[in-house]
């Protein structure tokens, strides 16, 4: 940590000329956040002792009996344990962590000041590695546990290894001062692999977000990414996925959930750089009451990228007039022999669907309701994970019917409609899921 | 007494559509609107239903003794209206059978038992000739315009409505399904004892269906009041003779 602390200084001094930092014009665009208050409030913590553990433990109990399924491993802010071990994860702390643990790291400090700042306050490491031709399922709670977390997570998936992991953001904060959660990931995906990552952030409204990640994918390899964001004050997300290898994908889902206060500057950047290689990014966002959010969606088509495939697109629904959003979808295009489309779109609730709801019966509140899950259900059914799949579908849930985040959610999925491009499935394919309740 | 319409004028964007209807549609009874495009049949039906666009200038819409004009359109769906459109809205990520339990349990006040609404499901899907996949899809999502009318007529069965408005069931579909739908219409206005307002531009579904009342509009009046009669006129003289006032 103190080799990182130089580089967080360092990156801040190098900050102050980037433009988001300089002109009135970018400041519009990004969201600004209290670095240096938290800077110290995360330098200021301790361990969390016995009591984090038995707080971490009782939350775990809590998810288990609400979400009917267990996490693995839970990581809280000073402090971790295994509910099930694993041969394809290690934790580390910090301290423990040696330059041969960190050789291939895909981030430098140096490129960005909130990524040197989570490089100089993570406390904990996550390694998880499978072997090349391994599968591997792995669920992981995520908490700052009464004091400001920060964590990395660093991700090898092996040739023709398969791995589904699921990552769930939680919060128990002492509601008084505001507290932050940062995470950084960086992924490499290898050749004929085939994973999906799903990360939801459910923090509370009393914490700071911060969401991080690099993948790259190699030849043939296949990668799903999957961020929701429907917790936390304020989030800062840079996600950079690179499809490196000959025909390798990546298809990323975003789904943003906003209410109250809550602010989401999400900036996101698909790159195709190998030849036939395919880019996916959908980004769908349903703000209420004084939310904001910043879509900013960016495809790259490298030189080399002949006969690849690269989409944008971002979707935006205000449900209140005092919401805001602001979507820039964006492409940087360096071959001609490509295809590649951005699209974004927002707008209130469509009156005609309002209506036609209404005319069969269903009351405004209800039929804002279906169209919002219904809205969200297309970019949770590209979820292959069923746990995935039925969490964040109770989490839509919770918050579009209760107004409620932050807490871990019941199970519920009644409002949600799995869609499916398999015809013979169509039909049973809601009952299906239905069934984990 | 369902439905009285009572001198209605309406204006959609400033625009006089509705000119002083008066209709009356006693429970039970079968009626059927015709009149050519642009006559104003569709923007009765939804001053009736209570779409936004419409704004009602003058007149009233009586429904079982109370007035609707004011009320949303949830409020007169509870009430027993249903409107089947000529142009359903595609909806997506709502699934037909969540919205049609949502639906029901909002028009009949309580807990739909899921096992007896699938079982209502598939007996109209089956008559109707609906493919399974279709109900599996999101609302009205990818739907030909014959699969989207044929779902509405499902959702009126199931909704079990005391008047339906029905505009235009049978536009988009062929000679076989034009049958399918009108012999499940008038088993559903039987069973349910319900009244019925079919609006169409064409006779050919009444050839497979027993109206007790036509009714002709032409420049957001209605014109012609008359029984089976009145098709027959209309097929052989044409809306022209109508609107010229013979």
């Amino acid at each position: 940590m103190e080799y990182y602390k130089s580089f967080y200084q360092e990156a801040t001094e190098l900050s102050k000329s980037l433009p988001e930092e300089q002109s009135e014009l970018y400041k519009r665009y990004f969201l600004p956040l209290p670095l240096d208050q938290l800077w110290q409030s995360l330098m200021d913590t301790g361990d969390g002792g016995d009591a984090e553990e038995k707080g971490l433990r009782d939350l775990s109990k809590l998810f288990s009996e609400n979400l009917s399924f267990k996490p693995d491993l839970v990581v809280g802010s000073t402090r971790h344990f295994f509910e099930k071990e694993s041969e394809f994860v290690n934790v580390l702390n910090s301290d423990e962590v040696t330059e041969e643990h960190l050789s291939g790291k895909m981030y430098k400090s140096s490129e960005d000041k909130l990524v040197a700042f989570i490089h100089a306050t993570s406390k904990k490491y996550i390694f998880i590695s499978v072997p090349a031709k391994k599968k591997a399922s792995l669920n992981v709670l995520f908490a700052n546990y009464m004091a400001p977390s920060s964590v990395q997570v660093l991700v090898k998936i092996g040739e023709g290894a398969e791995l589904s992991l699921f990552e769930w953001f939680a919060s128990k904060t002492n509601g008084k001062e505001k507290s932050l959660l940062g995470v950084l990931h960086e992924v490499e995906a290898g050749p004929y692999s085939k994973s999906e990552i799903n990360l939801v952030h459910n923090e509370d409204a009393n914490t700071y977000v911060l969401n991080f990640s690099k993948t790259k994918t190699s030849d043939n390899g296949k990668l799903g990414m999957n961020y929701v964001y429907n917790g936390g004050f304020n989030t800062r997300a840079k996600n950079e996925l690179l499809a490196e290898g000959y025909s390798s994908r990546n298809d990323v889902v975003e789904l943003v959930i906003g209410s109250e206060e809550q602010k989401f500057d999400l900036n996101t950047i698909i790159t195709n750089s190998g030849q036939d290689t395919v880019s996916d990014l959908g980004s769908r966002a349903a703000l209420m009451d004084k939310s904001v959010c910043l879509l900013k969606g960016f495809a790259n088509v490298d030189t080399d990228a002949r006969g690849s495939r690269s989409f944008v697109n971002e979707r935006g629904i205000l449900l209140d007039k005092s919401a805001y959003m602001s979507s820039i979808p964006g492409m940087l295009i360096k071959n001609s022999n490509v295809k590649a489309t951005h699209s974004s779109a927002t707008a209130p609730i469509d009156e005609e669907s309002e209506f036609y709801l209404m005319s069969k019966g269903t009351d405004k509140a209800t039929a804002r309701k279906l169209l919002v899950s219904g809205f969200f259900s297309a970019g949770i059914s590209k979820m292959e994970s069923p746990v995935a799949k039925s969490t964040v579908a109770s989490l839509v849930h919770e918050k579009i019917n209760m107004g409620r985040f932050g807490s871990i959610p019941k199970l519920d999925i009644s409002n949600i409609w799995f869609t499916s491009s398999k015809e013979s499935d169509l039909f049973e394919g809601h009952y299906k899921y239905r069934e984990l309740q | 007494m369902a439905l009285e319409i009572k001198d209605l004028h309406v204006e959609v964007e400033g625009k006089d559509i509705v000119k002083g209807v008066n209709l009356m549609i006693n429970d039970g009874e079968f009626h059927v609107l015709m009149g050519h495009n642009g006559s104003g049949k569709t923007t009765l039906a939804k001053a009736v239903m209570g779409h936004p666009s419409t704004k009602i200038k003058a007149g009233d819409i009586i429904f079982n003794g109370q007035s609707v004009k004011d009320l949303t359109a949830d409020k007169r769906a509870k009430l027993g209206i249903f409107l089947e459109f000529q142009a359903p809205v595609e909806v997506e990520g709502v699934g037909f059978v969540n919205f049609l339990r949502a639906a029901r349990e909002s028009t009949s006040g309580s807990t739909v038992d899921m096992k007896q609404l699938m079982g209502e499901i598939r007996d109209y899907t089956d008559k109707l000739a609906i493919a399974g996949g279709v109900i599996g899809r999101s609302l009205n999502q990818g739907f030909s315009g014959g699969e989207k009318k044929k779902a509405e007529i499902l959702q009126m069965a199931v909704l079990k409505p005391k008047l339906a408005i029905l505009d235009e069931p049978d536009s988009g579909l062929d000679i076989d399904a034009v049958k399918a739908v009108a012999q499940s219409i008038s088993e559903i206005y039987k069973k349910q004892k319900m009244g019925l307002l079919l609006i169409t531009h064409y006779s050919r579904i009444l050839n497979y269906m027993e109206p007790q009342f036509v009714h002709v509009m032409a420049g957001g009046k209605i014109v012609a009041n008359g029984g089976k009669e009145l098709i027959q006129k209309l097929e052989k003289e044409g809306y022209e003779s109508f609107y010229n006032g013979k």
